[in-house]
């Protein structure tokens, strides 16, 4: 396979919890949240990686620590096989360039005082000196990619809706032919028929210009439609990787299973089906000592909870790699098993919670 | 691609240029005048008000200079004694005349100037060096920088200077510098500044963290650049807004300070020491006392009013928001925002 | 058939904004049997909420005007009640609960006496302390109750406040009951949580409790306003299996609202579908899902991302949402509609009625050429 365009080594990014001044005087020890814990992963180009995983899951920090948004606390970070992970001042500036960012928020994320071409056009002009009348045309030349009428270079934000937002969002990102986009959350604001045309122009963008895309998402059916690897992540870390067919339909990892079990389905006979995975998904504070899932697992045995599993390949799963001790007798199990209908309440315990 | 996607405003909007970018920002403030009658009569009256303190003041300077002596905008010589004690208002004398036979509406007028000099100077003194403070103590808050150790003394000292009761602080800085012109100006300048620190830094704090900002630095934008650019933009408004409604608070504060004999000598016109000087004619005379209370009370309004009105003014957003914060909607109420058909 | 416990009627509001009028629904009817759960399913601006909150009459009323319409609760015309009966209406006739529990909760009090305000509230209307728009009896069979007519001489002085925080006496006396409902739930070792404020709590947490006060209620009506749509996924399905589990104890009608078109398939009987303050479809949800007869529907339904991108782009629904302040004349999907023809144009619109080819009398659409949609690709 070819060289890949980001690769991240045993990356990590803990938060500092605040603490009281008691507590600072009697010189406690300080307390982090573990968003991103030890994540190795890949990205080649021209390819779309899912990254999916709910709240708490470290995804979204992940995907700013890939465009050095923040700083790791650990780990290295290599673009196009250089180092970048110490990049700071000017190189650092001028390294943006190559990976831009489309951020989950379409009102907050422009500024509401900036006009269309200055905000489109604001990466453009923080590489280069420019003109006022060259950049506008710059801009103008990008609203077509977007679907957005070239008449539009004067206007404010508000006055587009969600779905035109996040095109002048996306116009910006593409603004300076970046090689990796890192979509956080694209469609979680959007309605499903605008959701839909957000996904189709992404696809048709990548082929066009040849880009790589991290997908940051919930969003299951958006990952499935537009990705081809899919990385699951948990509690700061991967715990599967795969093509995203093979995740989709065989996962191994028992969270996924869980994950796609829980996806709604428009099937009215999943109507008697009761979900069976309890449980809450804390911050990562204090990292166990075992597997981070453990807790809720329903294939869980006491190596679980002992011992960390390791992201590792699956034997018979040709490009599938899961963090599960019992990745081979469990793997084949399908996500409905994590259903019960009321008929057959053989099972003890409800989903509790807390 | 799918054609004829939702893309938002109509074909028929043109590009447009600086110019009618300016044009667009009074057909706003037209807007928003006609749409808020309130806010039409405060801008009137605070149009009105600037006017006539400006020609109070450049009417003798430009005919001292022209003419070669100066010739008064007001009817009457505000200091000027005369026998007409005590006269209620009439034709002659619009609000009557003092004990002294001093003509009030002049009196009042040349008093303009010098209160609404003191509201703007004194609230924009305030506001510049409030502002800056709180800019540095909003933007470099991490309390393990150098910086961020800066930001919190001033935060501190800040937290000082506000638990004093402002009017009290300002009697109290002013009866000790005594009394005169700029030593009172001084005291309230030295009680205002406090709530603007804190007004930008709380502004400041909530730009930071706003995605549009994570974007510019993503962009590659430098934190000068984002400072300037995105920082500053979005902190006039509400400085511009809370310095307006100021003016008229640090005109009564001022007048309060001359009140109790402690402000501006009592030769200078001001309302204030007017209002003191013709307390004990209320019963008597007392067009002269009200009129000088009714002065303050017309000038305070009128920036109050204008000032309310100032923020829908400024933010184009405003409009939107009057409508979306009506209507109950479980996602942000973005079918409000769809494009206008 | 029993009586419809909720039969809305023609209703039409609209909100009264400087920038214009929104008509935020336009001559919506629907019904709810007891025991039934009724599925509202409609993108941002298809006036869902508004509906959600016309019925308890939560709207505000100055800019929220009703233009037309009944809403029938239990036979009593919610809209013609005077504001002072409106308290007794709400918590044991019709219930809510909301999409953001952080939101709906009061942060400034502790679980145990927020749910304790609900429980009192019901005793005091069991006991006749307080008036009440119709009894509360038990169990909760609530299709056989009586109706009750306003204007009874049975109602009288409004609801007296309660003190917020209650005497240990009060409270020993409301533990059992509290912590029945939050058992309910299926929140384990409830004592754990009786003290802690909302924002100490999870998300789904916070949205079992806020399950738990609108039960202990003992509503005959429960409007669930996408009560899980800010929820994580997996707590999502918790959330909604709790959901279908209290339906089969409790039997309180349920009409439940979403954008979500695979939750409404599992939690409703039937379904509703709006757009643009309509009501297009409306019929039992595994028809409407295998055979829309919708135009909007079917295109909607179809828009979801299936499968992966190497099948071909996604069969996208052109143009957006209209503004409520600009509903199109005649059928608000015209613009939008791919059998659109110029009868689809003109005021006065199609209206509900049982759709040509569909299985059931009950699957209404609105829509001239019904039949048609099933030849969409």
């Amino acid at each position: 396979m070819s060289m890949p365009l980001v690769e991240v080594q045993h990356l990590m990014k803990r938060f500092p919890l605040s603490r009281s001044l008691a507590a600072w005087a009697a010189r406690e020890a300080e307390e982090f949240v573990h968003a991103v814990d030890d994540v190795s992963l890949e990205i080649y180009p021209g390819e779309t990686l899912g990254l999916i995983g709910e709240s708490g899951s470290g995804k979204t920090t992940l995907g700013w620590l890939v465009a050095k948004l923040y700083e790791p606390t650990g780990g290295r970070i290599w673009f196009e096989g250089r180092d970048i992970t110490d990049l700071s001042g000017r190189d650092l500036l001028e390294w943006r360039r190559n990976v831009q960012v489309v951020f989950q928020d379409p009102v907050g994320s422009l500024d509401p005082r900036l006009r269309v071409w200055q905000i489109v056009g604001e990466p453009i002009s923080a590489q280069e000196q420019i003109s006022r009348t060259e950049l506008k045309a710059r801009v103008a030349a990008l609203l077509p990619l977007v679907g957005l009428p070239a008449g539009v270079l004067d206007q404010y934000p508000h006055e587009f809706s969600g779905g035109g937002r996040q095109r002048l969002s996306l116009a910006r990102a593409l603004s300076v032919h970046p090689k990796l986009l890192v979509l956080d959350e694209p469609t979680s604001a959007l309605d499903v028929a605008v959701q839909a045309q957000v996904l189709n122009r992404l696809v048709a963008l990548q082929r066009e210009l040849g880009l790589s895309y991290l997908l940051i998402t919930h969003n299951v059916a958006a990952v499935r439609y537009v990705a081809d690897r899919v990385a699951v992540m948990y509690l700061g870390r991967i715990v599967e990787v795969g093509p995203v067919e093979e995740v989709m339909e065989r996962p191994i990892h028992p969270y996924t299973k869980a994950l796609l079990a829980a996806l709604p389905q428009p099937d009215p006979r999943r109507r008697r089906a009761r979900y069976r995975i309890g449980g809450e998904v804390p911050t990562l504070v204090h990292p166990p000592p075992g597997c981070r899932f453990a807790p809720r697992c329903p294939f869980v045995i006491d190596r679980c909870i002992a011992e960390d599993p390791p992201l590792r390949m699956i034997p018979d799963r040709p490009g599938r790699t899961a963090a599960c001790h019992r990745a081979e007798e469990v793997g084949d199990v399908p996500p409905e098993q994590l259903l019960v209908s009321p008929e057959t309440q053989a099972d003890s315990g409800s989903s509790g919670a807390g | 691609m799918a054609t004829n996607e939702s893309a938002s405003p109509p074909p028929s909007k043109r590009s447009k240029t600086r110019a009618t970018a300016l044009r667009e920002l009074l057909r706003g403030l037209f807007r928003i005048l006609r749409a808020n009658p309130l806010t039409l009569i405060g801008f009137i009256l605070v149009v009105i008000i600037s006017v006539t303190a400006t020609l109070v003041v450049l009417v003798p300077a430009v005919t001292q200079v022209v003419l070669g002596h100066p010739v008064l905008f007001t009817p009457y010589d505000p200091n000027g004694l005369s026998t007409a004690y005590g006269q209620a208002p009439s034709g002659s004398h619009w609000l009557g005349t003092d004990n002294l036979g001093r003509d009030m509406f002049s009196r009042i007028l040349a008093a303009l100037p010098l209160d609404l000099a003191i509201g703007f100077g004194i609230a924009g003194f305030a506001l510049l060096v409030g502002s800056g403070l709180g800019l540095v103590a909003g933007y470099w808050d991490n309390p393990r920088t150098f910086g961020g150790v800066v930001s919190v003394i001033i935060m501190r000292v800040t937290d000082i200077f506000l638990a004093f009761p402002s009017l009290v602080l300002a009697l109290a800085i002013a009866a000790s510098l005594g009394r005169g012109t700029v030593p009172s100006m001084l005291a309230v300048l030295l009680t205002w500044w406090p709530y603007y620190v804190r007004l930008t830094r709380g502004e400041v704090l909530a730009i930071k963290h706003q995605p549009y900002v994570v974007a510019a630095r993503a962009a590659g934008t430098s934190e000068t650049r984002i400072l300037f650019r995105h920082v500053f933009r979005n902190l006039i408004e509400p400085l511009l807004v809370y310095y307006t409604l100021d003016i008229g608070t640090v005109i009564v504060t001022f007048s309060t300070i001359s009140f109790v004999g402690i402000g501006v000598p009592l030769d200078v016109p001001e309302w204030g020491t007017m209002v003191e000087s013709y307390e004990r004619f209320l019963l008597t005379l007392p067009w002269t006392v009200l009129s000088a209370g009714a002065a303050i009370f017309v000038t305070v309004l009128a920036f109050s009013l204008f000032g309310d009105g100032l923020r829908d003014i400024l933010d184009p957003r405003s409009r939107r928001a009057l409508v979306q914060a009506a209507i109950p909607s479980t996602l942000p109420a973005k079918a409000f925002v769809a494009a206008e058909a | 058939m029993a009586e419809p416990v909720l039969d809305v009627q023609g209703l039409s509001v609209d909100y009264d904004v400087g920038a214009g009028t929104f008509h935020a629904l336009t001559d919506v009817s629907v019904q709810l049997t007891p025991g039934r759960v009724v599925g509202i399913v409609g993108e941002t601006g298809s006036g869902k909420s508004t509906l959600a909150h016309a019925i308890p009459r939560l709207l505000p009323e100055p800019p929220a005007r009703v233009r037309s319409g009944r809403i029938l609760f239990r036979g009593v015309n919610v809209l013609e009640l005077p504001k002072w009966k409106l308290p007794l209406l709400r918590g044991t006739g019709i219930g809510m609960i909301f999409q953001e529990p952080i939101n709906s909760l009061n942060p400034a009090y502790r679980i145990f006496d927020q749910i304790a305000e609900a429980v009192t509230v019901r005793k005091m209307r069991e006991s006749g302390e307080a008036p009440t728009l119709f009894p509360v009896t038990d169990p909760h069979d609530y299709s056989r109750s009586p109706p009750v007519k306003s204007g009874d001489a049975l109602l009288r002085a409004v609801l007296p406040s309660l003190p917020k925080r209650l005497r240990s006496a009060h409270r020993q006396a409301l533990m059992e009951d509290v912590l029945d409902y939050l058992k309910l739930v299926r929140i384990n070792d409830p004592e754990t949580i009786l003290d802690l404020y909302p924002h100490e709590l999870s998300g789904g947490m916070r949205q079992r409790i806020m399950i738990a006060i609108a039960l202990s209620a003992k509503p005959s009506l429960l409007i669930a306003d996408e009560p899980t749509s800010a929820l994580d996924i997996t707590i999502q399905a918790q959330v909604l299996t709790l959901m279908k589990e209290l339906m089969d104890e409790v039997r309180t009608s349920i009409l439940f609202i979403s954008h979500d078109l695979g939750v409404i398939a599992e939690m409703a009987d039937d379904v509703g579908v709006l757009y643009a303050g309509h009501l297009v479809e409306f019929g039992p949800v595994e028809e409407v899902y295998t055979n829309p007869r919708h135009p909007y529907t079917k295109l909607l339904i179809r828009a979801i991302p299936e499968g992966y991108k190497r099948s071909g782009p996604l069969p996208a629904l052109a143009g957006s949402v209209p503004s409520l302040a600009n509903v199109p004349p005649g059928c608000p999907f015209h613009p939008r509609c791919p059998l659109a023809k110029n009868v689809c144009t003109s005021d006065p619109g199609p209206v509900l009625e049982p759709a040509k080819g569909a299985s059931s009398r009950s699957h209404l659409a609105a829509c001239y050429f019904s039949d048609e949609v099933a030849r969409l690709p």
